[in-house]
């Protein structure tokens, strides 16, 4: 139940006002990271996601895609994948850590984060 | 193992407790996803056209009619869709209500039965057999496939497979792997046995801990990997180097490239690859050769890729060594863009990337999606996988030929690049071994809690020719020969690093584009290479994912 409720929490909190620039996230902690980890796997309708140790570290994008899979032989499944990932972005506006789903403009700030613009 | 059996039921409690948190999210602050190649779960199904509740289900939906088997009478699949045995309730991955009513077994060997009739490529060759004879529908789709075999012997049809629903949904971020950040190959499954590694990733703790390839694994955790005779011992060692658990620490043993041993303890975590490594040009007397070593079609190789094909083309190379040797598929937008900036815009100016052929029931239409079925041109600009904006233009190199490294792990979209370049007469000569021989697609596709994979369509270039089902191979290649290529049959070669010159398959390649000619000496000769094994993988070891746990790794 912890899960749903951070991911309530997350998901509704209003954006801010203040204008949005990219960001990334600075010292990741435990928390931010379970709490990221809460609202992308939300946002994929999944109980869990697998993100990287440094996710949004670096460029603070985000890209999600479906588990790799490989077949009895080994071959990927599939070996031609006719979609494509599911891209999120942080930013920060004011003093709020914002992910905003590409496509779809959903957005959730992060609580427990810390973000700095790029 | 092809389609398997699996406790899916016991997910049942789990995944409703997923989907109500999931509609919980979604009705608070709306949106929806896209972005998946998965077919759409069935629409809600209309009262059975045949009679049904046979396989002892009574619930709604269900009459109280044996469904009946007529050898060469189908109904629609979607008279028989979702209706289960044990069906799901709440909402899929994208918030849509689970379609799943009270049905049986029966109805959903119906569904396997009619689906495969119409949407299997070679729906023509399957033999129709009475689904009430099988004790489950993963039985039924087992034989729900041609039994053709292809001229070299080898199956028709080695890609019919399926998983559970929940497991083929679950997400990941693009290039993410659970482990220390190498990419192992085994050589021998059995004693002795033989694992190595293929390739690192920068940064990780296999990177950091001097981890390079061709390093053997001797111990782990102080059982003898080579020689370890006991189930629970390559239990043990299977899960230390192919699944351990983020956090987890384990002792390695390893014996160096060259010959010594030395110990390191690492912790396992979640660590993004790099699909694009090694990029360098070779300075030669007829031109610059550049190579790159690309290992996975995943969302990050976008931008990896277009860096990569513009620091080349600023180079002023003329030819490209292309390594695709550890590349199993992935993202076919990905393999068109590349095959675009490899060939050029001029080239590649209204011809076909590739055109998707469906089985003959489907000549002009894609029966999945209802699209017509249009040759997919190259693509030329970014499609914001990791470049962004979308849209902008790709660097190209304008080559009238491509030279690639290939093994038994190469696969699916990486073949795409080579049939689709050869369909617009690029040459394109071929070094290392054959590659896996999969021109075929599906739309994986959701009944009651499995997710069912069967051949839909094959991929065909602009040219027409899409049969490469057992491979492209290079000149020279023994045993199971696919299309011959020209070039060099070469076994891979652990002594020395990816894209370094001396590496045998990239020396070959090096070699054949200055005079021609394959090295005179075989490859495999030097010690250090890849040591034969039996079977068709035959000097190319096996390359495991970490869901191979459940499958084959090492064994007793």
């Amino acid at each position: 139940m912890g899960l749903a409720g951070v991911i309530l929490l997350a998901a509704c909190t209003g954006s801010s006002l203040a204008p949005e620039t990219p960001a990334r996230l600075i010292e990741a902690d435990a928390a931010s990271r379970a709490e990221l980890q809460a609202v992308v796997a939300a946002a994929m309708g999944q109980a869990t996601v697998q993100l990287a140790d440094d996710a949004l570290i670096d460029d603070g994008i985000l890209l999600i895609e479906r588990t790799p899979r490989t077949d009895h032989l080994g071959h990927r499944l599939p070996g031609r994948d006719l979609g494509a990932p599911r891209r999120f972005q942080l930013f920060r506006a004011g003093s709020d850590c914002i992910l905003i789903e590409g496509g779809s403009d959903r957005r959730w700030v992060l609580e427990q984060a810390r973000c700095a613009p790029l | 193992m092809p389609s398997g059996r699996f406790p899916e039921r016991t997910r049942l409690l789990r995944r409703i407790l997923i989907s109500v948190a999931a509609a919980a999210v979604l009705a608070a602050c709306g949106g929806g996803g896209g972005g998946s190649s998965t077919a759409p779960l069935p629409a809600p199904p209309s009262p059975p056209a045949v009679g049904s509740g046979g396989g002892g289900s009574s619930g709604s939906g269900s009459s109280s009619q044996p469904l009946q088997w007529t050898e060469g009478v189908f109904a629609p699949a979607s008279t028989f869709a979702a209706q289960c045995e044990t069906p799901r309730t709440g909402f899929d991955a994208d918030g849509r209500r689970f379609p799943d009513r009270s049905g049986s077994l029966l109805h959903e060997k119906h569904w396997l039965r009619a689906f495969s009739h119409e949407l299997y490529l070679w729906f023509d060759e399957i033999i129709d057999r009475d689904p009430a004879l099988f004790a489950s529908p993963a039985d039924y789709f087992d034989v729900l496939k041609t039994e053709e075999t292809l001229p070299t012997g080898r199956p028709k049809d080695n890609f019919h497979f399926a998983i559970p629903t929940d497991e083929w949904q679950q997400q990941s971020q693009s290039g993410v792997t659970a482990g220390y950040g190498a990419r192992w190959v085994i050589l021998s499954a059995t004693v002795p046995r033989d694992v190595v590694v293929a390739f690192t990733e920068p940064g990780t703790p296999a990177a950091t801990n001097g981890l390079i390839r061709g390093t053997r694994v001797l111990e782990v955790d102080g059982i003898d990997v080579v020689n370890a005779p006991s189930q629970a011992d390559v239990a043990v060692i299977n899960e230390a180097i192919f699944g351990p658990a983020p956090g987890s620490s384990h002792t390695f043993t390893l014996g160096l490239p060259d010959g010594s041993e030395t110990i390191v303890t690492m912790t396992a975590g979640n660590f993004p690859s790099q699909p694009v490594q090694n990029v360098r040009h070779f300075v030669r007397a007829p031109g610059n050769v550049g190579y790159l070593t690309f290992n996975d079609h995943n969302a990050p190789a976008e931008q990896q890729l277009i860096d990569a094909i513009a620091a080349l083309r600023d180079e002023g190379i003329s030819d490209l060594i292309l390594d695709l040797r550890y590349n199993g598929g992935g993202f076919l937008t990905i393999a068109s863009q590349l095959a675009f900036m490899i060939a050029g815009s001029e080239a590649t100016a209204g011809r076909a990337f590739e055109t998707l052929r469906f089985s003959s029931k489907h000549p002009t239409r894609n029966p999945v999606t209802g699209e017509s079925l249009d040759p997919i041109p190259f693509r030329s600009t970014t499609a914001g996988f990791s470049a962004s904006p979308a849209g902008q233009p790709l660097p190209e190199l304008g080559l009238s030929r491509l030279l690639v490294l290939t093994g038994a792990n190469t696969c699916s979209a990486s073949e795409t690049i080579i049939n689709s370049l050869r369909g617009i007469d690029l040459e394109v000569i071929q070094i290392g071994a054959r590659t896996c021989g999969k021109p075929y697609g599906t739309y994986p596709t959701d009944n009651c809690g499995t997710t069912w994979f069967t051949t839909m369509f094959q991929g065909i270039n602009d040219a027409g020719f899409g049969d490469y089902p057992d491979g492209f191979s290079p000149a020279g290649t023994t045993g199971i020969v696919g299309l011959t290529l020209p070039g060099c049959s070469v076994s891979d070669d652990f002594s020395q690093p990816l894209g370094d010159s001396r590496e045998a398959r990239l020396a070959a390649g090096l070699a054949f584009l200055e005079t021609g000619n394959c090295p005179s000496a075989p490859a495999d000769a030097a010690a250090g290479r890849a040591r034969l094994g039996a079977g068709e993988r035959e000097g190319e070891g096996e390359m495991p994912g970490p869901e191979w746990l459940r499958n084959r790794i090492l064994l007793p």
